[in-house]
């Protein structure tokens, strides 16, 4: 099958403003659409730079980021272009502690025009989709770890974004939620064709991704 | 309505910090509504007094600030009988008295037969000998004193011929003598704080409102052209000018007070910003724009203006009821809820709200999602 490239990062540099500390050396690297890819390597070695460079939050000192043949930069400054096409999962789940999962979920939405049934309708579908539709109206600060990223990962969804990028989805979580959470990375990547662009240090079962990038000192080992 | 729900779940979060903040706008704009409240209604209750007299213009001493400083020569009026258009003159002496220790009453002292008299709903007697007091129905409940009691002012035995009611709440709460004994006894003979003039194109059906200020404005001005000791007014704005002295001192011990709670705001908002650096940061990540984060902000702000409006201008009128029972102020100020004024102190207060808000706004946009992200 020809899968088309969704993201682009061509001869990516990163190096911090003090100047002294070199993130990412030169990478270049393609990330398919509907592919799950992930971005393996220790601590430090700029796999989370990378992927903040690739979701637009960053930008590289030289070398270029494209989306869908665009430059990320460019493509950001569009209004609503983040929200429709980028979802964020992080290790903390960054979650509204005195939000309800309903609220926490329906945020991304607050930036599309939608009616408020439309909203509500989304908001419940993606939570039946996680799977925790008897939480709804819990407080996320009454939920489980694993219930907590579980809400992270409806936040992402909720939009129908193109990708979803992943830091350390599963680094706060036991082994049993963390293969729930694998689990349900691949199912929505295959009911959804959701690009997913996942960083982690731990070794992930090969069933739970198409691809896999190690990286090592900011550049790709090979 | 999303976001709306958003703002008053982080209120709720943090309960007592948002009370706090709430009662201390609420209490600025209590003493911004009760004072100036209180001059407001003083002003109208010294309205109420001439136009319930139907007076239409007032000549006093030139340039003093306020009428209770004027005092002019009663002969005066013979020269402004001849003027075109002035029908009656009806002369003035106000006098500002303590009957009991720290109670006062307004003594006023008015010339028997002249037109002051004709709307008072008096029941007794009018004035008719030297040592004959009218007494308002307010007064004569603070004094405790009916028809045919007897009063002592400055030594001096009355008699209460008659209690009178009027529409102004200053007369009301005020004592009236003939003129020539309240001179004698303010030691002033033949000197008056005002003319009162009406004039006879008050009720002339022929002239429109324009043509009656014109003329108006021509007696005005032959008035002040012939007398450069004295100076005249129509009765609107002969009431305003002492009062912006006043007027000024009440904004500028407001404006202390907005600035106080203008800083409180910032404070609060700005801690709430900082406390929420990552949940903002996270929101501009997922895609949120800048300008929602900011009207986020602004509108927590400006809630907290709200809220602090609405209760303080329920605290202003109840503190303004409170001093309105002081025997220093008593009867002259009636309490009077103005539509306008409380319009103008609630947008007070959500201007004090949104200014409040804009640095802590500009703050919460500053975050960097990346600077969140790299820290975690």
């Amino acid at each position: 099958m020809n899968k088309s490239v969704i993201l682009e990062a061509r001869k990516v540099v990163k190096v911090y403003s003090d100047g002294h500390v070199r993130a990412l050396d030169g990478i270049s690297l393609q990330v398919f659409a509907g592919e799950i890819l992930v971005l393996r390597g220790p601590s430090g070695c700029g796999k989370s730079t990378l992927m903040h460079l690739l979701g637009g939050l960053d930008i590289p000192t030289s070398g270029e980021v494209l989306f869908n043949g665009l430059p990320i930069q460019d493509a950001c400054r569009v209004k609503g272009f983040r929200v429709r096409n980028m979802g964020f999962v992080f290790q903390s789940f960054y979650l509204w502690q005195n939000l309800s999962v309903l609220e926490n979920v329906m945020l991304p939405l607050a930036e599309m025009s939608m009616s408020r049934k439309d909203r509500l309708n989304r908001v419940k579908e993606i939570i039946d989709v996680v799977g925790i539709s008897d939480k709804l109206k819990a407080s996320v600060k009454n939920l489980s770890m694993g219930q907590r990223q579980r809400v992270a990962v409806a936040r992402a969804l909720v939009a129908r974004p193109a990708v979803i990028f992943a830091d350390e989805p599963t680094g706060s979580l036991d082994s049993k939620n963390t293969e729930n959470i694998l689990q349900l990375f691949r199912r929505i990547n295959k009911e959804r064709q959701v690009t997913i662009a996942m960083v982690t240090h731990e070794n992930v079962l090969s069933e739970y991704y198409d691809r896999q990038v190690e990286i090592l000192d900011g550049k790709i080992r090979t | 309505m999303f976001l709306i729900r958003i703002i008053f779940k982080n209120l709720w979060h943090q309960r007592a910090r948002s009370i706090l903040t709430i009662l201390g706008v609420s209490i600025s704009i209590a003493a911004f509504v009760s004072l100036r409240g209180l001059t407001d209604n003083l002003e109208n209750a010294l309205q109420t007094t001439y136009k319930a007299r139907g007076s239409d213009l007032v000549v006093m001493e030139k340039s003093t600030l306020d009428i209770f400083a004027s005092s002019i020569d009663q002969k005066n009026a013979i020269v402004l009988r001849t003027i075109p258009h002035v029908r009656k003159i009806a002369p003035v002496l106000m006098y500002y008295y303590a009957l009991k220790f720290k109670e006062y009453f307004m003594l006023f002292g008015w010339e028997p037969g002249t037109y002051l008299f004709e709307d008072l709903k008096i029941k007794g007697d009018q004035l008719r000998g030297d040592h004959d007091a009218l007494i308002g129905s307010f007064a004569a409940k603070r004094l405790n004193k009916t028809v045919g009691d007897r009063i002592k002012i400055r030594g001096e035995d009355f008699r209460i011929c008659g209690v009178f009611q009027s529409l102004s709440m200053i007369e009301d709460g005020g004592i009236i003598l003939p003129l020539s004994t309240l001179q004698k006894i303010k030691k002033t003979p033949g000197k008056v704080t005002a003319m009162n003039l009406r004039l006879d194109i008050r009720d002339s059906v022929k002239l429109d409102t324009a043509q009656r200020q014109a003329i108006s404005k021509q007696i005005q001005d032959k008035i002040n052209a012939e007398f450069p000791d004295l100076e005249v007014k129509d009765v609107q704005n002969f009431i305003s000018t002492p009062f912006t002295v006043v007027f000024s001192f009440t904004w500028a011990i407001s404006a202390v007070v907005f600035l106080i709670v203008i800083m409180g705001i910032i404070n609060t908002m700005t801690t709430a910003v900082l406390e929420r650096t990552k949940e903002i940061g996270i929101l501009l990540a997922i895609g949120w724009r800048k300008s929602r984060i900011v009207l986020m902000v602004l509108l927590e702000s400006v809630i907290y203006g709200f809220l602090g409006g609405i209760i303080g201008i329920i605290l202003g009128y109840g503190m303004m009821k409170v001093l309105l029972t002081f025997p220093a102020i008593e009867g002259f100020i009636e309490m009077r809820y103005d539509i306008i004024f409380i319009s103008k102190s609630l947008g007070l207060s959500l201007l004090v709200g949104s200014l409040a808000g804009i640095y802590p706004a500009l703050k919460a946009i500053s975050i960097q999602p990346i600077e969140v992200l790299r820290n975690e």
